[in-house]
């Protein structure tokens, strides 16, 4: 299971975007919960009646699935579910840590944003165009880059903000970042009667 | 040149513990920025991202962590160490034998290795050491047993790996099923061994009547038939694997209901930690697109594959060798950081070495487990550590005679490669 406490206060700016992660993950995980129904729905209605939701495919794999993904990304983000590669980092000093976190945060930003972007200009066409989905139903293909569009738009927003308080604890050398707890390691696990 | 920038941006990243979807992809779109422009790049940023989670068959990773979830909330987990005590508990080391039995059964209802080690670790544990068990051997058939989650279905390391290699999930499921059975029976087989060597390190137990033994199964009778019924209605067609991982998960969900164990916070906290887990797994795919479209311009897997081809030793050995890589990456990275950097480039040369992409997956899982218990980043090992407060030195000396089994077992999958590949050409 993931670990969902972060060690800092939230405040200002981090705050205010945890209150939309929260209200995005809250939609993403009503979206699990609607798959698991229809799936259900869509696999006793086959066996039972023959007569399986001929729209079930498409609003999971167009809508649900882009809503659990895209709404959960941020969140998951800020409360460092993303697997890294910790158990190199804290061998290294605290600063260089620091600025390269800084560094690859920053880059991050830039691709996360351009992801947004791109994800913006297929809303705006697919809107502006009526854009259909090719299934039985011809659902509007619009939301799911919307979905894209808003996901990638909030972690842009978190990985800028780390991207910001590795580079002011670089220059500072105080801890202002949000760093995830430290791991399970021979380190810092309590050796008994070894 | 590109290529080499490109790996020291990407192995810089991982080192300094930038997420691993992040490392990919920033490393992957520098790479392609810097083969084919922005124009390029901002073409894969544009598609990449949706299809990543566009897809029916994807569901199949939420859906079976989310069973997971519920049958944890259940309380059927702790209750499977009990049954399986009882039933084999009698025998010089029964209990030990029992843990890597309940091992096997959590592995049916989780994908996550180190959550079945820490489920062992507070249950099977406890009983070893109160009845006299040497903790060395206790605490090492633990850490070995949880490993065995990765491998029985539903085992999210080899969904994954399915859709990464794009080889069929079912078959690949179906496939771990024997080589789950054959790890099972190895970390028996050692504990038997083990206590002959040192009858004192384990003490027999007491014996129980057929009706305290069919009595055990009362609790986790149901939750049993419903994994049976998982891997069986894969296994039978009935159900495409979305469709038993869509069913399983809501049927868990209803036992747990029906034990009066699901609150609304249980359901809450369940529903996000499954879009957590299911978020962090897609974030990686998506990093590994960028990346894979990054390896394929550069025609680096197709260099790789032809200078392979090209050296003089035979197909086994040059398996062994990828092999032996797998078990050194095992001791530093997390196992789905390692099938997801790795998968992409070395299944076109084991495709051109003859071997089976079912088989590679099912195979490279196993091996991936010897990781998990291995220093310095056994994980299952400093989870256990965690939750026994045992010395892990002794862990790790403890689990040593199984990663050797676990190693003849490679081998012997390696020599009959029919033992992953039958049942599944039995669908």
């Amino acid at each position: 299971m993931l670990n969902s406490t972060t060690a800092r206060r939230e405040s200002g700016l981090s705050a205010g975007i945890a209150r939309a992660e929260t209200l995005l993950v809250f939609l993403s995980g009503i979206s699990l919960a609607v798959i698991m129904v229809v799936v259900v729905l869509d696999v006793t209605m086959r066996y039972a009646v023959s007569r399986p939701l001929g729209w079930s495919y498409d609003l999971i794999g167009s809508y649900l699935m882009v809503c659990v993904f895209f709404f959960a990304l941020s969140d998951t983000l800020h409360h460092h579910g993303h697997i890294a590669i910790d158990i190199f980092a804290n061998s290294f000093p605290r600063r260089f840590i620091h600025v390269s976190l800084a560094v690859g945060y920053g880059l991050s930003t830039v691709l996360l944003a351009m992801i947004a972007w791109q994800a913006w200009i297929r809303t705006s066409g697919a809107w502006n165009a009526n854009n259909l989905i090719s299934a039985t139903v011809p659902w509007p293909t619009w939301p799911s880059y919307f979905m894209v569009l808003v996901g990638a738009a909030l972690v842009t927003l978190r990985c800028g903000l780390r991207a910001v308080t590795h580079a002011a604890s670089f220059v500072t050398g105080r801890e202002l970042a949000d760093l995830p707890p430290p791991p399970i390691t021979a380190s810092n696990e309590p050796e008994q009667g070894l | 040149m590109t290529v080499t920038i490109v790996l020291l941006v990407l192995a810089f990243f991982l080192v300094v513990g930038l997420p691993v979807a992040l490392a990919m992809a920033v490393s992957g779109a520098t790479g392609l920025y810097m083969l084919g422009g922005m124009q390029f790049l901002t073409g894969i940023l544009r598609t990449s991202p949706l299809s990543t989670a566009n897809s029916y068959e994807i569901i199949t990773i939420p859906m079976f962590i989310l069973m997971a979830e519920f049958v944890i909330i259940s309380g059927v987990a702790n209750d499977l160490f009990r049954s399986a005590s009882i039933w084999v508990g009698r025998l010089r080391g029964g209990l030990a034998m029992a843990t890597a039995l309940a091992g096997a059964g959590f592995g049916a209802i989780s994908g996550s290795s180190t959550a079945a080690a820490a489920t062992l670790a507070s249950t099977s544990m406890p009983a070893m050491l109160r009845e006299g068990y040497d903790p060395k051997l206790a605490g090492g058939v633990v850490a070995i047993s949880g490993t065995l989650a990765m491998l029985i279905p539903p085992s999210i390391a080899l969904i994954l790996y399915g859709i990464i290699a794009d080889v069929s999930i079912g078959d690949l499921l179906i496939g771990g099923v024997i080589p789950g059975i054959i790890v099972t029976l190895a970390i028996i087989l050692t504990v038997a061994v083990l206590v002959r060597i040192e009858p004192e390190s384990a003490p027999a137990g007491r014996a129980y009547t057929m009706r305290e033994k069919f009595a055990s199964l009362a609790h986790v009778g149901p939750m049993l038939i419903l994994l049976i019924a998982v891997s069986g209605s894969i296994y039978s067609g009935i159900a495409t694997p979305t469709e038993a991982a869509g069913m399983g998960a809501f049927v868990a969900m209803a036992i747990a209901m029906w034990e009066r164990k699901l609150t609304l916070a249980g359901l809450w906290q369940a529903l996000r930690s499954t879009a957590q887990t299911s978020c962090m797994i897609l974030f990686i795919i998506l990093g590994a697109h960028v990346f894979g479209y990054f390896l394929t311009l550069s025609r680096v897997t197709n260099d790789l594959s032809m200078w392979v081809g090209g050296l003089d030793m035979s197909p086994t050995m040059i398996m062994i060798i990828i092999l032996i890589g797998y078990i050194i990456l095992g001791f530093f990275m997390d196992q789905v950081a390692i099938l997801i950097l790795t998968v992409p480039v070395m299944l076109p040369i084991v495709i051109q070495l003859g071997y089976d992409p079912v088989w590679f997956g099912v195979i490279v899982v196993v091996t991936a487990e010897v990781g998990m218990v291995t220093p310095p980043m056994g994980m299952n090992i400093f989870v256990v550590a965690r939750y026994t407060r045992r010395p892990l030195g002794e862990l790790f000396r403890g689990v040593m005679p199984h990663v050797w089994a676990h190693l003849i077992v490679i081998g012997l999958m390696l020599a009959f490669p029919a033992l992953i590949l039958w049942l599944p050409s039995t669908m």
